[in-house]
């Protein structure tokens, strides 16, 4: 396994190869890694929106034709704010915000990526806990699952540097058909389970 | 309950939904003052209905007039929800309407409107108060409506245009340029000069069949021939100047959004609605867009043939724009008298720098045009070899250039992706976001 240094990841960068845009300061690029800003979208669950995460759920809806019942799930689960620059959103202790980058990323066949929250803001207890790996070809915006866990709520705002991107490189063939989130502009809720995983999650 | 006591109940039910906007979430801007701006006109109604005797029938229906005209703007607030528009280009409506449209009051202070913004299930509107109710405080409210459906169709917002247009005709210093050398420009040697050479043209024998039919059955089902009045006359020009305004502020983004979205509200381009022949046909409009595009040199393509597939794109979407088989019947304005009209707006932007279409340079050009073909936002943001970003103020009407470039003439361009049109749309709000950052970062001076 192979990190792309800094010389490398410049070069992919002006070639056009590996896309990760708008760059605004030359510190965003580090020794081994891409600092990543937070866009102006943030999901939070709404407390009232669901009981629980089932996969059972997940898999009635994809087995039943759209439904009032499948869309409205999908649609409260969150609460979504749009966050325009210079407004702050609170992070709550024990609390989750899906949000997008605002950089767009373009991975090429070969690399992979791998998010993780910067250092100074995991010191003070934000955390980018889940789904860091990035999948060669992906296209759109990264999303961060941002927890906080530390004692006190933390106040973002869109445009901070918040996370960081670093690339390694991957052998062998990597295409795959149709990923969950392809050319992604903003976060959106996941499937917690798949036509592969439905033999094992009983119907109701 | 007495008419005064029912007045005085409805005064606090205003009041108190007042407050209970609050309870929701909105934009960071304008919020504040719109609601500090209901207040005062609440403050001083409650005024004028503590001096109303309980027997006077006038000033109580007229204080619960103006309750009721408070109420709907109250109303409003709850109708605005960020996710339901693009804000970055609301904002950049903000941006022009502040500086457009801010008017001196009386000790000489420019005092700018405040700005709401909401989405509705219909078309693209501005609704700005030419009249501030006497018992108010100063300032205007405009508010903006987006349609719905249409949230992230940044490609048609470029409508807004025509918008402004309408509302900076009651404004002192844009208003009076429209209202001035604009106007005149557009009647010196138009059909709209006056009403008679405006029904002369209306019964011409060049009239279109479509025209000669509409006369006819509106003389058949009325049992006189239709005949177009002042008011007609005015509301005609008024949409004219309109157009012209759009089409200046945002370019011929302005004009593939007028023919994309108005072409298909009109299956007979000529017709003037004789129910309500409140704008001219389609045609007129079309022909006059298509000559403002030739006088300005929009006309020329940017690019040049080095370009390759992008100029062929480019040409393509040029070609649409000035695709104009419309009988010469539709044809009101010289090119004279349209150049005098074009200065005459151009006057309004110049004093604000940025304000108004200007091509953006070629390879800029090529630049955001070759970004959508990868399915990347269009900005234009570089670095060079040691990483420091290379970033470009691109004004919001040269991206959707662009973006109107790789739609029309996207079967010309090689890429890695093809948009539908939604997707293209979704990359240049995305962009008009990411522009801001950029320019937040041009103007702090720390790349």
């Amino acid at each position: 396994m192979t990190m792309l240094g800094r010389g490398e990841l410049i070069r992919r960068l002006r070639e056009g190869n590996l896309v990760v845009s708008p760059l605004l300061s030359k510190a965003q690029i580090g020794s081994a890694s891409i600092d990543l800003r937070i866009g102006n979208v943030v999901l939070m669950v709404r407390a009232r929106g669901s009981s629980h995460v089932d996969p059972v759920a997940a898999k009635r809806s994809a087995s039943s034709r759209k439904s009032h019942e499948a869309e409205l799930g999908r649609q409260q689960k969150h609460e979504r704010y749009e966050i325009p620059f210079h407004s702050k959103f609170l992070v709550h202790p024990g609390s989750l915000a899906l949000v997008p980058t605002l950089e767009w990323l373009q991975l090429p066949d070969d690399l992979h990526g791998s998010v993780t929250a910067r250092s100074t803001w995991a010191r003070e207890g934000l955390s980018i806990a889940t789904a860091t790996f990035i999948e060669p070809r992906y296209q759109g915006i990264a999303t961060l699952e941002l927890a906080n866990m530390g004692q006190i709520p933390i106040a973002l705002y869109p445009g901070m540097r918040v996370a960081q991107i670093a690339f390694v490189r991957v052998e062998g063939q990597t295409a795959r058909i149709g990923g969950q989130f392809r050319m992604s502009f903003e976060p959106r809720q996941g499937r917690v389970a798949d036509k592969d995983d439905f033999p094992f999650i009983p119907s109701s | 309950m007495t008419p005064l006591e029912f007045l005085k109940e409805e005064f606090d039910n205003v009041r108190r939904a007042l407050d209970e906007t609050l309870r929701h979430d909105y934009g960071p801007e304008q919020s504040v003052d719109y609601y500090h701006e209901c207040e005062a006109r609440l403050t001083d109604i409650d005024a004028e209905i503590s001096r109303i005797a309980a027997t006077d029938a006038a000033k109580i229906y007229t204080y619960l007039s103006q309750l009721s005209y408070v109420a709907t703007f109250v109303s409003l607030i709850e109708r605005s929800r960020l996710g339901e528009f693009s804000w970055p280009f609301a904002d950049e409506l903000r941006r022009i309407a502040k500086t457009l449209l801010a008017e001196k009051d009386l000790k000489g202070d420019l005092l700018d409107p405040i700005i709401h913004v909401v989405s509705e299930g219909q078309g693209y509107r501005i609704y700005y108060e030419a009249q501030v109710p006497v018992a108010s405080s100063r300032r205007r409210f405009l508010v903006v409506a987006f349609p719905r459906s249409l949230k992230h169709h940044v490609l048609l917002h470029t409508l807004f245009g025509h918008e402004v247009g309408h509302t900076a005709l009651f404004t002192t210093i844009a208003g009076g340029i429209l209202q001035g050398e604009v106007l005149a420009a557009l009647v010196a040697a138009s059909p709209l000069k006056d009403l008679a050479l405006m029904n002369a043209w209306l019964n011409s024998t060049a009239a279109h069949q479509d025209v000669k039919n509409e006369l006819a059955a509106y003389a058949a089902q009325n049992g006189r021939p239709f005949v177009f009045t002042k008011e007609n006359r005015e509301l005609w020009l008024i949409e004219l100047i309109c157009d012209l305004f759009g089409v200046l502020l945002f370019g011929p983004a302005f004009f593939a959004a007028h023919r994309a979205y108005l072409q298909p509200l009109h299956p007979s381009p000529y017709t003037i609605k004789t129910a309500q022949p409140t704008h001219p046909p389609f045609a007129i409009r079309h022909k006059m867009l298509v000559q403002i595009m030739r006088v300005t040199g929009w006309d020329v393509p940017i690019t040049s043939a080095a370009d390759g597939a992008f100029h062929i794109a480019e040409t393509e979407m040029l070609r649409f724009l000035l695709d104009d088989t419309y009988d010469q019947w539709s044809r009101f304005f010289d090119d004279a008298d349209l150049r005098r009209a074009v200065a005459g707006v151009q006057k309004i932007f110049a004093p604000h720098g940025s304000l108004g279409y200007a091509p953006i340079n070629p390879a800029g050009l090529v630049k955001l045009i070759e970004r959508l073909t990868r399915g990347l936002p269009p900005i234009l943001a570089d670095i060079d070899q040691d990483g420091t970003p290379q970033l470009t103020d691109v004004r919001i009407s040269q991206t959707l250039y662009a973006g109107w470039v790789y739609w029309i003439g996207r079967q010309h361009l090689a890429g890695a992706v093809t948009l539908d049109f939604l997707t293209t749309n979704r990359l240049c709000d995305h962009a008009l976001l990411q522009q801001r950052a950029i320019n937040y970062t041009l103007i702090a001076g720390v790349t």
